[in-house]
């Protein structure tokens, strides 16, 4: 993964959580009633939430060659 | 629970903190650290996380429900470009030893001290209510675990007050912690140990409380929110329209928030100015998010737990973390999570005071010290060790201040409002920044007037009205709107109303901030000093890799003022050693050198930046050394020069093509000279082989007549008419030469005069009919009875109708042979046209005809007819007469030659083209 | 050798030079013929083989020298002896005057005797 390829992962991730941690998106979510136990809006927080988390720790993981 | 034991601990607590900073430091001078590593930066990151986190989510978890996330989702959200984002600034600030934010923006905007002024300013200023509620978070949970009613500390004397030994224990601390070193530009390793200890504390802490409600007082999550949900008030707290949250409100929580995780003094000091290695940056983009998302995990649970364990309120929701367990009886869990509390308060006093003492020392103290003073005086004292002086005072006037404000105004809002408000100020810094890293074009005028604009409708919009619920201001204020104007209301700024004061105060300062940035840096110019700044701001890359010194400032100083400065700023040990490593890098022996050069200066300064800002430095080297910056008028003479030496390239360039263009002309007029050469020749031969013919025949036949004297008289008669034939032939051939030789050594010899070119063509017409004739020619004269008037000699021009015609009669049609004359006037001049039958002349051979010496050979005839002459002089007593030649022909269609004269009524030296030649 | 039988073949292109060759070569007693190109003086060379052929060379059609490697291309007329006899009068043109198989190359204008002496020269010594 060359460093601009990366860059433009990183930003994408990012204007990705820009959409999905705004409205309109976040008020699909913000319905009354509970899903497993839990509102269904603090479901959708922290799901997205974690997976921007180990998205990014995907893509910015260390280069396997070491050149930098 | 006593006081006492809780004082004992947190005086443990403290003393443990000290051990790990003090471990930490050993480590790090023995070369084995325990802080450069990627966990410990984002956990020292976690700094973000404040009493506001520990307590006040909680409480606005409970007044809001997820309302309280923005503040983590931001952080979140930016995290993966932190990479991109952050690594630049840390790289920018490594390579200027910048000291804080206000450091970077004063330094990016050409080391303005002004505008490191301003920046400190509202850095401070921004900053004090955070630090305030720290203090109220810190007292508050001392107050509940002694058992105190939660009585206001506004009405305590402040001698009595908890809150004021609280702050004065912390100002000592942080003195101890922030100060410790006599070498302020170093990092403070043992510092970031200790903050990523007290991260780890507080995360754990949290977890346990969070753990202990969900598990312990309840039966899970589903138990907890089951049994909120049968709450009405409660359940609204599971959507965000009934906690009153609209998409505006919560984008600008998220900007807010996504800002400060960056640009808070303290934030700025852990993530750049303590980094040890930018390529942390990349775990901590997802460790530091990881870490928000455990300590937000359990935030809406113990919100829901405390609101169902305290229905008929009573209870601050910003203090379930402690009521619920001291509630419960968990009286040790609560002395835990009130450490946990404890840590995260004082993690956040400590970083940002100690950010903002040196922001406040090295931007707006030491500028005003060193501007007049003359450090080349060699003094054994050095300046290092008041400058730690110096910053202590400042942490204990920042702390007094905070507990001012908390005094005056702080009790009556929660955290999370006040908090924000800090937010809202530190916002400020977002265009001169971002701008700053990415648009070169930003000046300091468009940053001093954004930021200060900026600055001005936040302390409007926000801090100002908290100010009127004390009763400092007038409340009319807040109705009327400032001196009455409806407009200038706080919390409906322009007219704008319906949204909360932060959504609507970050939205005004913001909009008017970045507007004024841009407008200003557009109509402004950058001095030569900005101008590089800018430059190795935004191309750091470049520079990085390209390892390059940016000159703008020609700079003199002496070596030994230099080191006598250092000595002064950074001591003499350390001052010695970097003189050193530079001596050693750069191969020179500094004790033979007078002058420094530009390179050791801008070390100096660097290192000099570290220690005491980018501002004050430019201003200590400016006092030892001779400056004479690059004016503008220099840069744009540079600018010029090399404008110059683009344009000489370009006429280079276009000489070369020139040159080439020449070069192909002269090979042109070479091949030309070769053909007219080679042309020259075989006129020669053809001259030589035409004299040499007539005088073989004469020649022989007279030696046969003179050896054979008794020759019959019949045969002596014929051999002697054509000895006469072939003399004429002889003399014909002389004259033409001559002919050529007259007309074109002496054009001027030619008498012009008005004639008749009809009556010119009749002549030569008639002269040659006969010849005609006699070779089965059918010639035909197509003339009008109408004069056509010329300028010309009427000797010359017959010549020119007689070659032409000869021409045609040697070329015409051997069986079926054809000549027409024409003589007509036309529209541009007088008309001759020849017009033979014969094989006609190839294009290419057009080109040649006109030309010295040139023969058509003929592939039937084989050889060439005539002399080759007589097509050349014809064209020239034509060019003589400023009339032109020209040939239309076809192979196999016969050809015409067309003479063109000006006519006589016209002018000669007007609408006639000139002589071709 | 009979001069009566041998046959010398005169080219030109100037009829007035081949009048003057004519009265020389008749008048020395060998048989002539005369063509004023090159194409007419092939034909000739084929018709009646002479022993002698006096070539110009700058002619209409086929100049001398191609006229001259004809004539020496043609296995039965390999003994036919060629003198060149023209207006070019430089180095190389008599270069390629030998070059293409001529006897002797001789300048215009020429002299009587010169002409007349080489004529007879080539007849006897081949």
């Amino acid at each position: 993964m060359t460093t601009n390829d990366r860059s433009l992962r990183l930003i994408s991730i990012f204007l990705l959580g820009v959409m999905l941690f705004n409205f309109p998106l976040v008020s699909l979510f913000s319905r009354e009633g509970l899903l497993l136990g839990l509102p269904k809006l603090y479901w959708y927080f922290f799901v997205v939430w974690g997976s921007i988390i180990v998205l990014t720790a995907w893509v910015a993981r260390p280069a396997k060659t070491k050149k930098d | 629970m006593q006081p006492i034991p809780i004082i004992s601990i947190s005086i443990g607590y403290v003393a443990l903190l000290f051990f790990i900073a003090w471990i930490a430091d050993k480590r790090e001078a023995a070369g084995k650290s325990i802080v450069k590593n990627s966990a410990i930066y984002a956990l020292s990151m976690a700094v973000y996380c404040t009493a506001w986190t520990f307590y006040g989510s909680v409480g606005r978890a409970a007044t809001t429900g997820l309302g309280f996330l923005p503040t983590y989702l931001g952080p979140a959200l930016l995290a993966p470009v932190w990479w991109l984002l952050l690594k630049k600034i840390i790289l920018i600030s490594k390579s200027q030893r910048i000291t804080s934010i206000a450091d970077f923006i004063s330094s990016r905007y050409g080391k303005s001290t002004f505008l490191g002024v301003i920046a400190t300013l509202v850095a401070v200023l921004g900053i004090i209510p955070y630090i305030s509620i720290q203090l109220k978070a810190i007292s508050s949970s001392f107050d509940l675990l002694v058992g105190q009613a939660t009585a206001s500390h506004a009405n305590v004397p402040f001698y009595l007050d908890t809150a004021l030994y609280i702050t004065i224990a912390l100002a000592a601390f942080t003195i101890l912690f922030g100060t410790r070193n006599l070498d302020p530009n170093e990092r403070h390793g043992g510092l970031v140990a200790a903050i990523a200890f007290e991260s780890l504390l507080k995360l754990v802490a949290f977890l346990a409380i969070g753990l202990f409600v969900t598990f312990g007082l309840y039966d899970g999550f589903g138990d907890i929110f089951s049994k909120g949900a049968a709450v009405p008030s409660i359940r609204a707290l599971f959507t965000l329209q009934s906690a009153g949250l609209n998409g505006w409100e919560w984008f600008w929580l998220l900007f807010l928030s996504m800002s400060a995780v960056m640009l808070l003094p303290r934030q700025f000091h852990v993530a750049v100015v303590e980094n040890t290695n930018a390529a942390h940056v990349s775990r901590a983009s997802w460790m530091f998010p990881l870490y928000l998302l455990l300590i937000n995990i359990f935030v809406l649970p113990i919100a829901v737990a405390g609101l169902m364990m305290f229905p008929e309120g009573g209870v601050e929701p910003d203090s379930y973390v402690l009521s619920i367990p001291l509630a419960a009886g968990y009286e040790t869990l609560a002395l835990f999570v009130a450490l946990g509390g404890f840590s995260a308060a004082t993690s956040m006093v400590i970083v940002a005071v100690i950010a903002l003492s040196i922001m406040i020392v090295n931007n707006l103290v030491l500028p005003g010290i060193v501007r007049n003073q003359d450090f080349r005086q060699d003094n054994p004292y050095s300046i290092s060790s008041s400058l730690l002086g110096i910053r202590r005072v400042c942490i204990i006037l920042v702390l007094l201040l905070a507990y001012a404000y908390f005094k005056a105004v702080g009790e009556q809002y929660s955290l999370v409002s006040v908090g924000l408000i800090s937010f809202t100020a530190i916002a400020q810094f977002v265009p001169a920044v971002l701008g700053g890293i990415y648009w070169k074009r930003a000046t300091k005028k468009g940053a001093i007037w954004g930021l200060s604009i900026g600055f001005l409708i936040w302390a409007f919009c926000l801090p100002f009205p908290t100010l009127v619920e004390t009763g400092l201001v007038n409340d009319r204020v807040m109705a009327e709107g400032l001196f009455g104007w409806g407009l200038l209301q706080p919390y409906a700024l322009f007219g704008l109303s319906g949204y909360s004061p932060v959504a609507n105060a970050a939205f005004w300062s913001l909009a008017l901030n970045t507007f004024a940035y841009i407008i200003v840096s557009l109509n402004t110019q950058q001095s030569p000093l900005e101008i590089s700044q800018a430059d190795l701001f935004v191309d750091i890359y470049k520079y990085r890799s390209g390892g390059s010194e940016y000159e703008v400032m020609r700079r003199r100083a002496r070596v030994r003022d230099i080191r006598i400065l250092m000595n002064r700023f950074l001591g003499v040990a350390r001052s010695q050693s970097l003189l050193t490593a530079y001596e050693n890098r750069n191969r020179v022996d500094l004790s033979r050198q007078q002058t420094a050069e530009a390179n050791l200066i801008n070390y100096a300064e660097t290192h000099l930046a570290g220690a005491i800002g980018a501002a004050s430095a430019k201003i200590i080297i400016g006092s030892i050394a001779k400056e004479d910056p690059i004016s503008l008028e220099e840069m744009f003479k540079v600018l010029e020069q090399t404008k110059e030496i683009v344009e000489y390239s370009k006429a280079l360039e276009k000489k070369s093509a020139e040159l080439e263009r020449t070069t192909l002309q002269l090979k042109q007029a070479n091949e030309q000279l070769k053909e007219l050469d080679r042309l020259k020749a075989d006129f020669i031969t053809t001259v030589t082989h035409e004299l040499r013919t007539p005088i073989t025949s004469i020649k022989a036949l007279s030696k046969i007549m003179l050896d054979n004297r008794n020759m019959p008289e019949e045969q002596r008669a014929e051999f002697l008419s054509i000895v006469v034939t072939e003399s004429e032939r002889l003399t014909r051939l002389i004259n033409q030469v001559l002919d050529l030789e007259k007309i074109q050594s002496q054009p001027e010899d030619l008498k012009l005069e008005p004639l008749d070119l009809a009556e010119v063509a009749r002549q030569a017409f008639n002269g040659l009919r006969q010849l005609m004739r006699d070779k089965g020619i059918v010639p035909e004269l197509i003339i009008k009875d109408a004069p056509v008037p010329v300028y010309g000699n009427f000797d010359r021009l017959t010549q020119v109708v007689v070659n032409l015609l000869s021409n045609a009669i040697k070329f015409a049609d051997d069986e079926k042979g054809q000549v027409h004359l024409r003589c007509y006037q036309g529209a541009k001049g007088g008309y001759i046209e020849v017009q033979d039958n014969g094989p006609g002349i190839s294009p290419r051979d057009q080109e040649l005809i006109f030309e010295k010496f040139t023969q058509i050979s003929d592939s039937d005839k084989g050889k060439p007819q005539g002399s080759g002459l007589g097509l050349f002089i014809t064209h020239t007593i034509v060019s003589q007469h400023r009339g032109r030649l020209s040939v239309e022909s076809e192979p196999a269609m016969g050809a015409t030659f067309k003479v063109t004269l000006p006519l006589y009524s016209e002018k000669q030296s007007n609408g006639v083209p000139p002589p071709e030649q | 050798m009979n001069k009566q039988t041998t046959k010398v073949l005169l080219v030109d292109d100037e009829p007035h030079i081949l009048v003057a060759l004519e009265y020389l070569v008749k008048q020395e007693g060998y048989q002539v013929f005369k063509a004023s190109d090159g194409e007419s003086a092939l034909d000739l060379v084929q018709q009646q083989s002479p022993q002698i052929v006096v070539l110009d060379v700058m002619m209409p059609g086929i100049d001398g020298f191609e006229v001259a490697r004809r004539i020496r291309n043609t296995p039965e007329h390999q003994d036919t002896r060629i003198i060149f006899l023209t207006a070019k009068g430089t180095q190389a043109d008599r270069f390629q005057g030998y070059a293409t198989g001529g006897e002797v190359y001789l300048t215009k204008p020429f002299d009587n005797k010169e002409l007349i002496n080489t004529i007879n020269e080539v007849v006897e010594f081949g």
